[in-house]
């Protein structure tokens, strides 16, 4: 699953790249040490850093929550106006605009294939907020239920390289469909 | 995650040598933190003996708590291999922690989020300009599914506009930079609209030549700039050679009848009808449509040849009828002859089945509404003006047509204020001639001949098609009540131009045989 799940990081290497990026700059504004910061790699940590265990809630789910949120940020942008100017007004291919959508839905494809962080950092975000033994204010747990459900979700489909399968699927009902 | 950590370590990230001592010195354990002045030299000795004896306990005592809670961790650094001690971190001792939490950056990478960022800024432009698009393309796919073709049409001319204006900034903004870069479509309106515009098109299209050959034209652009494939449309593919097909047979038929046609000096015409209309029985025709065409050349050279009414509608009725699914073709100068002779019942026929086919078409809610006030039903003429307003929002026939109504149910005051909102909404010289009318009526003859003189200037700006005999007639008769004798005579000499003259209830309200209260307010309340 490793193979596959590298092979989809590097078809989106920007996203890749990007997302470790935004890890690796809000570990250090959270205080998180890196001891990996290689963003790209053969491992299950292709488009994320290594980092510490994280122990306290909010350096958890903020850890979770703002990579891939910038990723989100930059991403729905150039994925709305790529895929509505592709598939729906269907620029034709001898104009300039048609590249220019092409463009912006790989990247904006390559950047939200990786807004999602990794299982295991999901995982524990989970644990902290909803494991056993854990006193976290209710409060909290209702207003960090969505996302942390979002964080596994998207983690796992990231895993599995589906994120990637999804957007070819959104592509692929453009051409044919729209 | 914490395995493989020894294994992924980079050579930047591992640390190199041990660090000097005085960089790990905690300064803030170094400091005091309590008063120290009333402690004794004995305290001191007392406090040394017993740092000598627990360290070691204290030590072992950590370890064995730490060794409890997971048994897994041997509380050495995974990097360095040293005593964690009092680190924060489960994995690095704090000299390996310090040097993890300033890990580099690469530069690539700050400048690919700096580029990105700019990118992401022009993704969310050309986001908003895609959405904005896209959703009057969207609007006017359900106008086309509702057949409302006008409102499909008005809303694909403001997705050109738009993308001309996107053009033309991003153009200028690119020459502000470097004058000698061309200018380029950077937006493209795409195949989408070219193929609604289409749609639109061959839905309204009229018998016409003009509106023929927009179609074709727009047809053969869009295909050759690749945005539009006939294979994609049956509908505007049959349209299409259907229209090719009239060219050809129309050149024929005009090449031939021209023989059987010359105009007079007089400007009127002479027609050897007899021959022309033996010419056209002669003509074969691959279908009814084609036929259709046929007949109404025969109504041109009956229209021509200035025959009955009967004789004119007759052809025209048969051109409409073997049109078959394209009546929508022949039903605009179906309802203006058919208005123009009277026929009302054939008027009100023919618009019900062009509102059924396009529920836009203002030209059959406008002939339906003339049809009842002639009628004296003005109730339903009024019922029917709403409609015209509902079908189209943005045309101003509703508010001259609107304004003769109120006229007719003797409401001058609120006629000139809707004659007020039309000016303010577009203004024609229609809604500028219902307005001098009403205030002529109501004996304001400075504003009759303000709003007159516009009705006049705008008519003869806009003369391509034509000024109406009403508008002349109009203009005439009011100058002449107000004093202007110059537009007067001026409309007087374009008449004379002509070999026309006054018609003959403004020459028997000028004679003052009738007044103007006559020809506006009784009768068909107009003055033709």
């Amino acid at each position: 699953m490793t193979v596959i799940y590298v092979i989809s990081k590097y078809i989106t290497v920007i996203g890749s790249i990007l997302k470790g990026f935004w890890e690796h700059l809000f570990c250090r504004i959270l205080g998180v040490p890196v001891s990996d910061a290689r963003y790209l790699q053969a491992t299950e940590l292709c488009g994320h850093v290594e980092h510490d265990f994280t122990k306290t809630k909010a350096v958890t789910f903020f850890l979770n929550y703002l990579p891939g949120m910038m990723n989100r940020m930059f991403g729905y942008g150039m994925i709305i106006g790529g895929y509505l100017g592709l598939f729906y007004i269907k620029a034709p291919t001898s104009t300039i605009a048609f590249w220019f959508y092409v463009a912006f839905y790989y990247l904006g494809v390559s950047l939200l294939c990786n807004n999602a962080p990794l299982y295991e950092d999901a995982l524990n975000n989970w644990d902290l907020l909803y494991g056993k033994g854990q006193k976290t204010n209710i409060f909290a747990k209702i207003f960090g239920f969505i996302p942390s459900v979002y964080f596994i979700v998207s983690a796992w489909l990231e895993k599995n390289a589906l994120s990637l399968v999804f957007w070819i699927a959104a592509t692929a009902v453009g051409i044919f469909v729209l | 995650m914490a395995e493989d950590k020894e294994k992924s370590l980079t050579d930047e990230t591992l640390p190199q040598e041990p660090e000097e001592k005085s960089d790990g010195w905690d300064w803030d354990a170094a400091v005091p933190q309590t008063d120290t002045t009333n402690i004794t030299f004995d305290d001191l000795q007392e406090t040394e003996l017993k740092i000598e004896t627990e360290p070691a306990e204290k030590e072992d005592e950590e370890k064995t708590e730490e060794e409890a809670q997971n048994p897994d961790d041997d509380g050495l650094c995974i990097v360095c291999g040293k005593r964690r001690g009092n680190s924060p971190s489960d994995l690095y001792c704090n000299e390996c922690r310090a040097k993890f939490l300033r890990t580099n950056y690469g530069i690539g990478h700050i400048i690919l989020a700096f580029v990105m960022v700019i990118v992401a800024a022009l993704g969310y432009f050309v986001c908003t300009s895609t959405v904005t698009v896209s959703g009057k393309l969207f609007k006017a796919e359900q106008c086309i599914s509702e057949k409302r073709y006008n409102d499909a049409l008005n809303l694909c001319s403001d997705v050109l506009e738009a993308t001309d204006k996107l053009n033309s900034g991003v153009n200028s903004v690119i020459k502000g930079i470097n004058e000698n870069i061309r200018s380029l479509d950077w937006f493209t309106e795409g195949s989408k609209s070219a193929q609604i515009i289409l749609e639109t098109y061959a839905q309204t299209m009229t018998i016409n030549y003009q509106d023929r050959s927009t179609f074709t034209s727009a047809v053969d652009k869009f295909v050759e700039d690749g945005q539009f494939e006939l294979s994609q449309n049956s509908r505007i593919k049959e349209l299409y050679d259907l229209s090719k097909s009239f060219d050809t047979l129309e050149e024929t038929l005009v090449t031939k009848l021209n023989n059987y046609i010359s105009e007079k000096e007089d400007g009127s015409y002479d027609v050897k009808y007899d021959e022309a209309i033996k010419y056209l029985d002669s003509v074969k025709t691959e279908s009814d449509v084609q036929k259709s065409l046929v007949d109404y050349y025969r109504f041109m050279m009956a229209y021509y040849a200035e025959k009955d009414a009967d004789v004119i509608l007759g052809f025209l009725g048969d051109a409409y009828e073997a049109s078959g699914e394209y009546k929508y073709l022949y039903s605009e100068v179906y309802l203006a002859m058919a208005w123009e002779n009277k026929a009302y019942d054939t008027v009100l026929n023919v618009a019900d089945e062009a509102i059924k086919f396009n529920k836009n078409d203002a030209s059959a809610y406008y002939y339906t509404v003339r049809v009842y006030i002639e009628k004296g039903d003005l109730d339903t003429a009024d019922k029917m003006c709403e409609e015209l307003r509902e079908a189209n929002p943005d045309g101003l026939d509703y508010y001259s047509t609107k304004a003769e109504l109120l006229r007719r149910r003797n409401k001058l005051e609120d006629a000139i204020e809707i004659c007020r909102k039309g000016i303010v909404a577009g203004s024609d010289a229609e809604i500028y001639r219902q307005q001098a009318i009403a205030y002529l009526l109501l004996s304001d003859k400075e504003n009759a001949l303000e709003a007159i003189t516009q009705s006049y200037e705008i008519a003869m700006q806009n003369n391509s098609n034509g000024i109406s005999l009403e508008e002349l007639n109009t203009v005439a008769l009011i100058c002449f009540i107000c004093g202007d004798t110059d537009t007067y005579d001026e409309v007087v000499a374009m008449f004379e131009q002509y070999g026309e003259s006054l018609n003959e209830k403004t020459q028997k309200c000028i004679k003052g045989d009738i007044t103007f209260e006559d020809i506006f307010m009784k009768g068909s309340g107009e003055i033709s």
